[in-house]
């Protein structure tokens, strides 16, 4: 991934599951990625933009570096996996 | 969701003079505050079906129980209000960062809905909660193993479920009934 100097990357990080998500479980979502921003925030220029949902997915919108998005992306894994049977979750560059 | 940042920043504001900030750390993962024991700040929304919350990574945690006996969490709970219909603190917010972009839009025309953004938080109760293995246990987060089979650390988060806890929760401020008197 090539990053330029001054430009801040926009980045999509998503939960698929395969089954309807609980409101309970997409609050749970969110408050995981609401406490890996809140600490991401200072040290790598991070912004949350916004989270967009659906019956089986959760999807945030970040405004940063990889590592950031990246650490976001294996939070969800490693404390979700309940949730995640036959689902993913993947984070990729969006072009704008 | 910012607004839960701000009793982050009211803690380090008010405490520090009595509480070292930012607190130890534990590989990448840092405490809030060190006052005999590692503390954390957070805010949680009282008027939600979840009264679980996210405290810290779980092996930090851990290794910090075993060195100082416990951990601590400063815990705000208040109602919180959300977006009106019109959702203008919404539109601000959009504005504010530059506009929806184009794939945001896209992937609401094709079904996705934004989340609803949290605009007040009345402050009704502060708890001071002391979290130690025991706490772990009863609240089914403790873990055995912090490393995936191939060696990078597992990030898990102890997740609180306040509706277990009772003595754990060692002081609380109730500024709704100091209103009522």
């Amino acid at each position: 991934m090539v990053s330029y100097r001054g430009i801040k990357m926009m980045w999509s990080v998503t939960l698929v599951s395969e089954n309807k998500l609980s409101n309970k479980n997409k609050n749970l979502i969110v408050e995981l990625i609401d406490n890996e921003s809140h600490k991401a925030t200072r040290k790598y220029k991070f912004i949350l933009h916004n989270i967009l949902e659906g019956n089986n997915f959760s999807e945030a919108i970040i405004e940063g570096g990889e590592c950031a998005v990246k650490n976001i992306k294996d939070v969800l894994k490693n404390n979700l996996n309940h949730m995640l049977v036959n689902g993913n979750i993947q984070y990729f560059p969006i072009f704008m | 969701m910012e607004i839960f940042n701000t009793f982050q920043f009211l803690c380090e504001k008010l405490l520090k003079d009595g509480v070292k900030i930012p607190g130890p750390k534990y590989g990448n993962v840092e405490f809030d505050g060190f006052k005999e024991i590692p503390w954390d700040f957070k805010a949680h929304a009282i008027n939600t079906s979840s009264h679980q919350i996210i405290v810290n990574d779980s092996e930090a945690t851990a290794e910090f129980i075993k060195q100082f006996g416990s951990v601590g969490l400063i815990l705000a709970g208040g109602e919180v209000e959300y977006n009106d219909d019109e959702r203008t603190f919404q539109k601000w917010h959009e504005e504010l960062k530059g506009g929806k972009s184009k794939y945001e839009l896209e992937r609401i025309k094709r079904g996705a809905w934004s989340r609803l953004r949290k605009v007040e938080f009345r402050l009704e109760q502060i708890s001071f909660i002391r979290i130690d293995d025991e706490v772990l246990i009863k609240c089914g987060s403790f873990q055995r193993d912090f490393r995936n089979a191939n060696g990078t650390p597992r990030q898990e988060k102890v997740l609180l479920d306040l509706e277990k806890l009772d003595e754990e929760i060692v002081y609380f401020l109730d500024f709704n009934s100091k209103q009522k008197n």
